[in-house]
């Protein structure tokens, strides 16, 4: 028998009824290890939401067994899960706070909810305060604070009765990228310091990426693969899975772009070209260099997809400058392409 | 000064009836409140999709609300005579006026508190499950303080109410200012005694809707 913190054996859960039937947690089988930081990764609907509240009991499984470190959750009485509850913190995407108290008495609901006296309860939130990084904001209320305050209000109040396991549902969908970063630092940190284990859900690759040691991905109700992170995304199985890979490895070359500053050995002039819509079907580029007899050579290309068109970006190099780079300039304005000189090439 | 302006006013007569006016709406507003809060409690608690769904109870007690928000008060008043006599004893005298002042209010109240307590976000309400509270700690401490701002505002109103149903139930002989203006006013056709009566209860809304208004902005923190 492993120290499983937490284990799911066919947990199912499903909503309504007759037609419009929806098993929103189909037969899955998990478990999560003391200490690990377990990512379930999966689209809108997939079921994490549903998943994850099998875990603190808000929602009670159809069938199957839930066992949370130790208490066996799918035959748990409503007080039994209550108690439990005070050592299974969770965290939520709109996070959740009393907008009538204070940081301070924020944290301290927890607190008062177990009944700690009121000594201890200021001892501890001070220790909150400081280990989520709030401190001099405790007297603020929650509509005084930016997004990622707010969740780190939210993970104090969660941490607040020691827990044994901390849930995340969509803690940083809400946050911009780098307030996500902040987050899923500061969750690593605790992880890390307090050996918390942690369950978060996300439909975002990058999440799970950049803290979860183990990964489940989730489809229509079910866990369709599941191990280690670097495993799992070295060697995807499951077509959803090499979705959300591709997402990440294309956001890469995104996120990377070229920096032109960093393009060694580039003689002439450094353009940037950025077009609308497929260059293909208009050979322009070499229509340009038959016209105007000059070597275009290309630097760097990308796409990047919107929602409803493709946008290139073309960095060429060429060796013109003065009148010659004008005209070279206006036949490209003419067919729609818009040019930026980034380096060298004086215009007349 | 006063007595130029109004010649045919008693002024222990429209003091006891101020005094008058202001037991029945502070009596019937406490009581209103009280018992609007927790039908108003109920209401929200057994509506679909809430903690204690429950359609029957949810069902019943929506059709009673309705019901005695929609008669008219002066006929409320008549038909809860039988009623008044059991409770107070007589039909005369501000106590009389009690019973249906809080049955004509107190359902319109719990509406307001089932209509603010709908405001309170779900998903606060599922992080105090998620953090082992029980219902005691959901209506006490996140539905009642969340909420804060709504019931006072619904208060107000529910105040501003009473007063004008105080002045209706001066008529068939509960005293305050309706009474006055009324009995010693209209009656008598002393013209001045109505003014000040009403002057007297525009004072007393006023004062009510400008205290409410301060409470429902110092309790409002979003
Ligand atoms: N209380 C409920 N009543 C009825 N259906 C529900 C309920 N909760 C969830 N569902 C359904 O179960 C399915 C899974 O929902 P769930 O919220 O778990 O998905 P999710 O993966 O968390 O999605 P998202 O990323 O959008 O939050 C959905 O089809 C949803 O409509
Ligand atoms: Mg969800």
């Amino acid at each position: 028998m492993t120290a499983a913190l937490i284990s799911l054996n066919r947990a199912t859960k499903s909503f309504g009824q007759g037609d419009a039937r929806i098993t929103a947690v189909d037969h899955v089988d998990l478990s999560v290890e003391r200490g690990q930081i377990f990512g379930v990764i999966g689209h809108s609907g997939a079921g994490k939401s549903t998943l994850i509240r099998l875990l603190n009991g808000l929602e009670r499984a159809d069938s199957g067994e839930i066992s949370v470190a130790g208490l066996d959750l799918s035959h748990a009485s409503e007080a039994a899960l209550r108690k439990a509850r005070l050592k299974i913190g969770m965290i939520f995407q709109h996070f959740n706070l009393l907008w009538s108290r204070t940081v301070a008495q924020n944290i301290a609901f927890a607190l008062e909810i177990a009944g700690v006296d009121r000594a201890t309860t200021k001892a501890r939130v001070t220790e909150l305060v400081g280990l989520v990084g709030l401190e001099g904001r405790e007297d603020a209320y929650p509509s005084q604070l930016s997004g990622g305050q707010k969740q780190r209000v939210g993970i104090a109040r969660a941490l607040a009765n020691h827990p044994d396991v901390l849930l995340c549902d969509e803690a940083t969908s809400a946050l911009d990228p780098e307030t996500t970063d902040a987050i899923l630092d500061l969750l690593s940190d605790i992880n890390r310091r307090l050996g918390l284990t942690i369950v978060l859900i996300t439909h975002e690759m990058h999440v799970v990426r950049r803290i979860c040691d183990q990964v489940a991905v989730m489809e229509a109700g079910k866990v369709v693969e599941t191990g280690p992170a670097k495993a799992v995304f070295a060697q995807p199985q499951a077509e959803v899975t090499k979705r959300f890979v591709r997402q990440i490895t294309s956001a890469d070359t995104v996120d990377g772009a070229f920096d032109p500053a960093l393009a060694g050995g580039v003689e002439g002039t450094l353009i940037k070209l950025i077009y609308v819509g497929p260059l293909a079907r208009q050979p322009v580029l070499a229509d340009a260099i038959r016209q105007f007899d000059l070597p275009i050579n290309i630097v760097h290309g990308r796409v990047s997809r919107t929602r409803d068109a493709a946008i290139g970006e073309l960095y060429v190099e060429v060796p013109a400058e003065g009148a010659a780079l004008d005209a070279l300039l206006a036949y490209l304005a003419e067919r729609d392409i818009v040019s930026e000189i980034v380096r060298g090439g004086a215009q007349s | 000064m006063i007595e130029l302006l109004f010649p045919n006013l008693r002024i222990d007569q429209f003091w006891k009836a101020t005094v008058d006016t202001l037991y029945m709406t502070g009596l019937a507003g406490t009581a209103t409140f009280v018992l609007g809060l927790l039908v108003g409690t109920i209401l929200f608690l057994t509506s679909p999709g809430q903690l204690l769904a429950n359609r029957v109870v949810y069902g019943a007690l929506s059709l009673a609300t309705n019901i005695f928000r929609s008669i008219p008060f002066i006929i409320l008043i008549v038909l809860l005579i039988p009623v008044t006599r059991f409770l107070v004893g007589r039909m005369l005298g501000v106590n009389a006026a009690l019973p249906a002042l809080v049955v004509g209010a107190a359902p319109f109240y719990a509406r307001l508190v089932e209509i603010a307590f709908r405001e309170v976000s779900k998903g606060v309400i599922e992080a105090t499950r998620s953090m082992g509270g029980g219902i005691g700690t959901i209506i006490f401490k996140v539905l009642i303080p969340e909420a804060g701002p709504g019931l006072a505002s619904g208060l107000t109103v529910t105040l501003i109410s009473l007063v004008g149903y105080t002045a209706m139930a001066g008529v068939i002989g509960a005293g305050g200012l309706g009474h006055l203006a009324y009995l010693e006013g209209f009656q008598r056709n002393n013209g001045d005694v109505t003014l000040a009566a009403t002057g007297m209860v525009l004072v007393i809304v006023f004062a009510i809707q400008f205290v409410g208004d301060l409470a429902t902005r110092k309790l409002d923190k979003r």
